[in-house]
């Protein structure tokens, strides 16, 4: 049983557990049986204290983790630990709050050196009739052109698959720039 | 839900912009100190405002005074309340917004004596937004700032804009801090994230699973939950 993960950041009320929800198999976690490597003792102090996960079964033999970060700054380190070795990350703006811009662009920047892996940026929110545009936020965030900031309405699960879809279009293509150690099919 | 913050981190002439562009409906209500004020907008345009003072010295202003006397607040609370229902408000100002915001830039143009921002270096990135690249070419900049900001419609520091022009650093620099000063250019501050995005997460490299297989498969359970 092989098992993969994917984060998905943000500041306080950005829409994280909404978006874990909406992107994952909530029966599968509940009916599968717990999955046997460090990951379970993962899960597990995870549920504990409450934090949002879901799950992917991508097939019989894989598995992808969602993991929220805390909202609160008191689980902070566990930043670390769960940006390692993730897939990729998703980092949640809330489209309505401007003064959550610059936090999250620390946030961004704290995420870049903890870990190499790709992410994207989505726009919570969007369907709040104060919204701001995916394009100012991106401006407000001081990203580069290179990172685009998706529309995102953690409410509908199309727009949840869409911002994944996104993410994993990006690691996809930035590990093609990279060489994979014993990876017979990168040899075609 | 509402749009809610502070002026400092959505200046007002921001505002203006981005409700002029989605023609949004509503009341956008301002405070600062023993000031309020409220502007009401009507498919993107502000049709009517409203600003009072506590201070029984200062008289209330209406229309186009109370939003040019806004533009001055540094900072300030505000709250948009989007309104669905066709409210009808009494209307107090007939330009177009879009008219309102190029004398604001106009003025601030005249008024702004640019002052270098503290994290202004030869290596800044900066950016300037397509939309505020075409508010450029509606207000007075003298020729250098008009192409520096036509450059910067790619990101580019300071130090290459001098490599590609004959003006000198000091020049650049000065015409940047003016279009920053304007609010048309912006700088990317998270442009020098740590150039690690193109290496590839350590433990894919030892699962079985080649990354784009990988990938594959997750998108096609993604696309069979989303097909039930
Ligand atoms: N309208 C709208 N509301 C949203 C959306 N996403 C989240 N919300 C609301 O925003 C609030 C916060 O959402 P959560 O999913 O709890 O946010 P969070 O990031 O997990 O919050 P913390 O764990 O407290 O940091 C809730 O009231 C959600 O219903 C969205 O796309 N649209
Ligand atoms: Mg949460």
């Amino acid at each position: 049983m092989a098992t993969y993960k994917i984060v998905v950041t943000g500041t306080y009320a950005a829409g994280k557990s909404l978006f874990i929800r909406n992107a994952s198999e909530i029966e599968v976690v509940e009916t599968e049986a717990p999955v046997s490597d460090p990951y379970e003792r993962q899960l597990k102090a995870y549920t504990t204290i409450g934090l949002d996960f879901g799950v992917l079964q991508i097939d019989k033999e894989h598995h992808l983790f969602l993991f929220g970060t805390p909202g609160q700054e008191r689980f902070d380190f566990m930043w670390e630990h769960l940006a390692i070795g993730c897939l990729g990350y998703v980092v949640l703006v809330d489209s309505c709050r401007p003064a959550d811009f610059g936090p999250t662009s620390r946030l961004i920047r704290r995420f870049a050196e903890i870990t190499s892996a790709p992410f994207v940026v989505a726009a919570n929110k969007q369907d709040a009739l104060g919204a701001l545009p995916p394009d100012y936020i991106q401006l407000r965030l001081g990203l580069p052109d290179s990172i685009p900031v998706l529309p995102c309405i953690a409410h509908e699960m199309s727009s949840v698959h869409a911002v994944l879809f996104a993410l994993l279009d990006r690691i996809e293509a930035l590990s093609a720039a990279v060489p994979e150690v014993g990876d017979e099919s990168s040899t075609h | 839900m509402t749009l809610k913050g502070d002026l400092i981190d959505l200046p007002l002439l921001d505002i203006l912009h981005i409700f002029q562009r989605d023609g949004r409906n509503g009341r956008l209500s301002l405070l600062k100190g023993r000031e309020r004020a409220v502007i009401w907008f009507q498919c993107g345009e502000a049709i009517n405002a409203l600003l009072i003072s506590d201070d029984s010295q200062q008289p209330p202003r209406v229309g186009e005074e109370a939003i040019f006397a806004l533009a001055h607040w540094p900072h300030g609370s505000f709250r948009f309340m989007p309104l669905i229902t066709d409210e009808h408000d009494r209307i107090t100002i007939t330009r177009p917004t879009m008219q309102l915001i190029v004398e604001m830039l106009q003025q601030r143009a005249q008024a702004s004596l640019p002052h270098l921002p503290p994290d202004l270096t030869m290596d800044t990135a900066l950016r300037a937004p397509l939309q505020m690249i075409d508010l450029g070419t509606r207000i007075d900049l003298n020729p250098m700032e008009r192409t520096i900001l036509h450059i910067l419609r790619q990101q580019h520091t300071p130090a290459q804009i001098v490599a590609h022009t004959h003006l000198t650093p000091e020049q650049v620099l000065c015409a940047i801090a003016r279009l920053i000063d304007l609010g048309l250019v912006a700088t990317v501050t998270l442009a020098d994230l740590p150039d690690q995005q193109l290496v590839a997460p350590v433990p894919l490299r030892t699962k079985q699973h080649s990354t784009s297989k990988l990938v594959r498969a997750i998108k096609r359970r993604l696309q069979q939950l989303h097909a039930a």
